[in-house]
């Protein structure tokens, strides 16, 4: 029989009220679930490695097991369970980890430094001359992180555009007012 | 390394109550997640393959929140007969708009509908996810099916969930 529990309260809920709101007889929370038929399906533990022979390499993480790769990341042999590829690329376990967040396609997070370049420039324009010390810092950081935006998506890269004309523009600007103020 | 995955945004930018965004792209095999504060964001990749359940649990507090703003209006109205004669006309206005209010929010809330909290479930671990309030989280949802419909016969109807009850299996969600 196929129990469907409910994870906050455990109350096993009822085929027929699935793919509707229906009451969870533990919680009497008004949910709905809709099933696919993934359900039947466990995680893919990877491929069984082979066991190694005399005149094989063995894996650097399973000495009794075949190499299949080289890592690319360090140069080690490693099974067909080590073996991780992305991107054409093999790695194993260690450098994936190590690595993990520079691959695009793989990342968790990321810091939108365009935002923030784009965040300091607006805040230089309520701020008047004092926009003399924060123009600067957002030319800094939209040059500094200008290849360093890694999004899973295309992002393109007019945020930090934008922040260089206005920065560009009020620094100018206010140097342009000083030394008229001072000089003239 | 810098091969870019093409993703098109697959619906709107749903707000959280604390300010914070979420969106879902789409890929040929996979949906991307992203949580963003507007500075930071987060990444969650479900592959249509994968995904086994999605599940909306109505919230709680709904009823109560409805419930509040009505009985609010109900008060402020009784004020304004009880206590307001019909000289005095500015006070009866400041009191029905400050009737009215809650009833424009009660009847917007109602319109848009509950908010849900929405779940995805994979074979490798469980998800909340943000896909809007009620309504906006069917429509959604069902444009999310049509693209598991591709990689796995998706939803399962009842036919298919009683032909499952014949099988041994325990499904938390």
């Amino acid at each position: 029989m196929l129990d469907v529990i409910c994870e906050k309260c455990s109350g096993r809920l009822t085929v027929e009220g699935l793919n509707t709101f229906s009451s969870c007889p533990g919680c009497r929370l008004k949910q709905k679930v809709v099933l696919f038929s993934s359900i039947e399906k466990e995680p893919e533990k990877g491929a069984a490695p082979e066991a190694v022979l005399d005149d094989h390499a063995a894996c650097i993480n399973h000495p009794e097991k075949s190499a299949a790769a080289l890592c690319d990341g360090c140069g080690a042999y490693i099974c067909n369970l080590c073996d991780i590829e992305i991107e054409k690329q093999h790695l194993c376990p260690r450098c994936f980890n190590n690595t993990a967040d520079e691959i695009s396609s793989v990342s968790k997070k990321t810091e939108l430094h365009d935002s923030r370049a784009l965040a300091i420039a607006f805040v230089s324009i309520l701020i008047g001359p004092l926009s003399l010390l924060t123009a600067p810092i957002a030319i800094g950081w939209a040059l500094f992180h200008w290849n360093k935006i890694n999004t899973p998506y295309k992002r393109g890269k007019w945020r930090f555009v934008v922040t260089l004309m206005i920065a560009t523009g009020l620094f100018f600007g206010w140097s342009v007012w000083l030394i008229y103020r001072i000089w003239i | 390394m810098d091969k870019k995955i093409e993703y098109k945004s697959f619906f709107q930018k749903q707000k959280s109550f604390f300010g914070e965004n979420s969106l879902f792209r789409v890929a040929d095999d996979h949906f991307l997640y992203t949580e963003s504060d507007g500075y930071k964001e987060d990444y969650k990749r479900f592959f249509f393959a994968d995904i086994q359940a999605v599940k909306m649990i109505k919230r709680r507090d709904w009823t109560f929140i409805i419930s509040i703003f009505v009985l609010f209006m109900v008060l402020v109205m009784f004020i304004m007969v009880v206590a307001v004669d019909g000289d005095y006309e500015t006070g009866g206005v400041i009191l029905i708009i400050i009737a009215i209010a809650p009833l424009v929010i009660a009847v917007y809330c109602l319109l848009v509908g509950c908010p849900v909290e929405s779940i995805i479930k994979t074979a490798y671990g469980t998800d909340k996810v943000i896909l809007g309030r009620r309504r906006r989280a069917e429509k959604n949802l069902h444009k999310m099916i049509t693209y598991l419909e591709a990689a796995q016969n998706a939803p399962l109807d009842d036919a298919e969930l009683y032909r499952l009850d014949e099988i041994e299996k325990v499904f938390r969600i």
